[in-house]
């Protein structure tokens, strides 16, 4: 194959013309614009965006396994070799320490190249959150590592079973300033990783491999962070009795978790029948153990409620008639509170329960135990061999005025909904633009009461002031089924990064999402949020992930209700009708600017069908107004968020 | 000498300081009145009295700046009301037959006074904390108050 016409240079003309074009779209409020920049901007003899051949060609080369041959193996190759043993799920990266990325994608571990490290990284974590599994990101040592940074607090605040591998450069530059990129990483993520390690002598790579697995899967996981200067990761070994410890996995870490006492589960079963209201906070652990199937033993055996908590929600399900994720109001009258695998502790009234409620906490190891909640009963256990042993041990109990006091209360929650939804229609109509309840609930019908199986849909939910609109409408039916993208940490942006990881869980079907693999899956977004991750819409098309990102385009960072005083505003605005859509067609995607909710209806109609036909993913831009966070003009402004529960972000 | 109906409200305070509600929990008896002072919640400090003689207990000045018959104030009244009626389940409910509640506005701050008979005290100030704690929680937080909770109440900017 000859080489692809060189594209021609967009002249001044063709430049202004198609300004011209994206202003006066801008400009008609009411346009619904929808294109790929490949089929409709390009000029006859320009070279159209695509995947290069190389790289379809490179992503179907067989993996390789690395045993010990005549040539040995580097200290790299050994690393990727424990990766692979111990099944780790994928790999997000931008080029930067190159021989460690070459050898993992070698054993095939699923890699993703990407374009902006920081964003990779929330794309591993996005995965990760959703699966439950052990996922590894990387990019070089000094600039690439710094880059970094925002999303490795972010995956440390969420637990994430983050494996972060950033380094290239010798330590024989070390304070020398030699060359280019020298960091000393390590003191750069204290307090933000669960362990670290610089490994600098050689044949310790294989035991240091070893404890990272060992810290990424046992106890609460956390980000472990490893880097590996050139010396490492470059050495040569010729068989594995240079190494120091190599062990295979089952001597060098055991499946074995805590189980919690008779005695304990007794006392528990005490307190929980003793209980008029008793209420289950499913944290995280819940998920990331797949306690799920006990939870519900539990839940039903003794109509006890459950409240799902943590970065990721789907492990009980807002459906169930004992489900108090929409039952805000129902929280206030828990009197006991049975919190499993919460792995970040509210302080006692940031939750909402009453001051008397009693508690209960599960948890897999016994230092967090009493922290921020003073406790009734702790439980050293693994959530789900607690879950089993209670279910076991409780009696069977119905609780009828509790279970009616539930749906009251989700009902409630559901009319202001219908109340907030016919207010942002009412807004909507008076302004020309789309209101963000509006925004919820077309999503929510689109993706639960439309053609498509409610439990497919697979979430990344982002965002800052729109996310506690859509946060409202929002569901989770099954495990993993939604990722609450900036929770705790609350960075924004890193949002097509999650996006980008949960469409790879897809794509692959690992773990929950197994069932639903191959779907497409969709996000949502600010106008903020989405300038620091538009790029990897070139990662999702390239590597034919079909996502569909809504971006709410309010034309100013959301916390301009902070602005104060002369001469601030003008720092929390943005240029108006900005045309993020107009990103992704230039990145090989599709974009879709509306500005009524018919139009947004119909936009995700076509997004899911080029999805699901053509793998393409879409970004819809979707034009609102920053007016709508005004109390008085258009009241409530945001509606409030109450943890724990749907609306929740914090723990 | 403590009265026991003081005594009671002591030992009420001191088990949601024990529980990790109330912090810096201070008493101070004058006249016949007690004090109670405590930091809760965002660390805001809060001032309760309990006068024997009359068996109330007052959130003194709970909810400060606000207009007396404004919107705000009437919909605390509102709020305060709806608490005591059959609206809500019987264990969120303050039982209109066991214990009075008043919303006095006075110079544009709120206190919330809830009076019981002796044998209510125990029930009066547990219903009276639960009250309190309510309207924080819930009656505070709606979008219409978010700033004055920001101004008032410690609620972080980034929150508003
Ligand atoms: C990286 C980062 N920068 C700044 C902030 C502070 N902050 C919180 S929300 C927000 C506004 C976000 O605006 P946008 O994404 O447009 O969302 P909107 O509220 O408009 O829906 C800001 C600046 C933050 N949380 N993270
Ligand atoms: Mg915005």
């Amino acid at each position: 194959m000859g080489e692809p016409k060189k594209p021609r240079s967009v002249s001044r003309r063709d430049f202004l013309a198609r300004s011209a074009r994206g202003a006066g779209a801008a400009a008609a409020l009411t346009a619904t614009s929808v294109s790929r920049a490949a089929a409709t901007d390009a000029a006859p003899n320009m070279a159209p965006i695509r995947v290069a051949d190389q790289f379809t060609k490179s992503i179907g080369e067989a993996p390789v396994s690395f045993d010990f041959g005549p040539n040995g193996l580097t200290g790299a190759e050994v690393f990727a070799r424990v990766c692979k043993a111990e099944g780790l799920a994928a790999l997000f990266c931008c080029p930067g320490n190159y021989t460690m990325i070459n050898a993992i994608s070698a054993t095939g571990i699923p890699a993703y190249g990407g374009r902006i490290e920081d964003i990779m990284c929330a794309a591993a974590d996005g995965f990760s959150r959703v699966t439950g599994e052990v996922a590894a990101t990387s990019g070089t040592e000094g600039p690439g590592f710094t880059n970094m940074i925002m999303s490795i607090a972010s995956a440390q605040r969420a637990h994430t079973p983050l494996l972060v591998l950033a380094s290239n450069m010798a330590m024989a530059n070390e304070d020398r300033i030699g060359g280019i990129q020298q960091m000393y990483q390590q003191p750069i993520t204290e307090g933000i990783k669960k362990y670290g390690k610089r490994i600098t002598i050689p044949n310790r790579i294989h035991e240091y491999a070893q404890h990272a697995f060992r810290e990424l899967k046992s106890g609460v996981p956390g980000v472990v962070h490893l880097d590996f200067p050139s010396e490492v990761h470059g050495a040569r070994f010729k068989d594995p009795s240079e190494l120091k410890d190599f062990w295979e996995a089952s001597k060098y870490r055991t499946e074995c978790v805590a189980h919690p006492s008779p005695k304990d589960i007794a006392k528990a079963v005490d307190l929980i029948q003793k209980s008029e209201r008793p209420m289950i906070v499913a944290g995280q652990g819940v998920f990331l153990h797949k306690g799920w199937d006990a939870l519900k033993r539990v839940a039903e055996m003794n109509d006890i409620a459950v409240v799902e908590s943590g970065p990721v929600r789907g492990h009980f399900g807002d459906e169930h008639r004992l489900s108090a994720n929409l039952a805000s109001d129902a929280l206030g009258s828990a009197d006991l509170v049975i919190f499993v695998g919460q792995y970040l502790m509210p302080n006692v009234g940031e939750y909402r329960f009453n001051p008397d409620v009693k508690a209960i906490r599960v948890h897999p190891v016994a230092e967090d135990l009493g922290r921020n909640w003073p406790l009734d009963l702790g439980l050293v256990s693994d959530e789900k061999a607690a879950l089993e042993a209670l279910a076991d041990a409780l009696p069977k109990r119905q609780r009828a005025a509790w279970v009616a006091e539930l749906a009251a209360a989700r009902k409630k929650f559901e009319s202001l909904n219908d109340e907030y939804y016919a207010l942002g229609v009412k807004y909507s109509q008076q302004t020309g633009v789309v209101h963000p309840a509006v925004i919820g609930k077309v999503l929510a019908d689109f993706l639960y009461r439309g053609d498509i199986p409610k439990e497919q849909t697979t979430f990344a939910q982002g965002g800052w002031t729109g996310a506690s609109w859509t946060r409202r409408w929002l569901r989770a039916y099954r495990p993993g089924q939604m990722n609450n993208c900036p929770y705790q940490y609350y960075p924004i942006g890193p949002d097509v990064g999650h996006l980008l990881g949960a469409g790879a869980a897809m794509q692959l079907g690992v773990g929950p999402q197994k069932a639903y693999q191959g779907a497409p899956v969709f996000g949502f977004t600010g106008d903020a949020g989405i300038a620091y991750s538009v790029m990897e819409f070139d990662t999702l098309t390239k590597y034919k992930i079909p996502a569909i990102m809504t971006v709410y385009n309010n034309n100013a960072w959301g916390m301009i209700t902070a602005a104060q005083g002369p001469r601030s505003h003008h720092m929390y605005l943005f240029q108006e009708h900005l045309r993020y859509d107009r990103i992704a067609e230039a990145l090989g995607a599709r974009g879709e600017y509306v500005t009524t909710p018919d139009q947004y209806k119909a936009a995700l109609g076509r997004a899911y069908q080029a999805a699901t036909r053509e793998k393409i993913s879409t970004l819809i831009n979707v034009q609102s107004s920053r007016d709508f966070l005004s109390t008085q003009t258009f009241p409530p402004g945001t509606p409030r968020n109450l943890e724990p529960g749907v609306t929740a972000y914090m723990h | 000498m403590k009265s026991d109906e003081t005594a009671v409200v002591l030992d009420a305070f001191q088990h949601y300081a024990a529980r990790g509600s109330f912090r810096s929990l201070t008493a101070v008896s004058a006249a016949s009145k007690t004090e109670l002072r405590f930091i809760w919640l965002r660390d805001v400090a809060f001032r309760v009295v309990f006068d024997p003689a009359r068996r109330t207990l007052t959130f003194v000045d709970m909810l400060p700046a606000i207009a007396p018959r404004s919107e705000m104030d009437r919909s605390l009244r509102a709020f305060v009301k709806l608490h005591a009626s059959l609206a809500v389940p019987e264990h969120r409910r303050v039982d209109p037959r066991r214990v009075a509640v008043k919303v006095i506005n006075r110079g544009g701050a709120a206190s919330v006074t809830c009076s019981f008979k002796t044998r209510d005290v125990s029930y009066g100030v547990r219903k009276a904390v639960h009250l309190a704690h309510d309207i924080l929680q819930d009656f505070l937080n709606d979008g219409r108050y978010i700033h004055y909770c920001v101004e008032h109440f410690n609620v972080s900017p980034e929150m508003a």
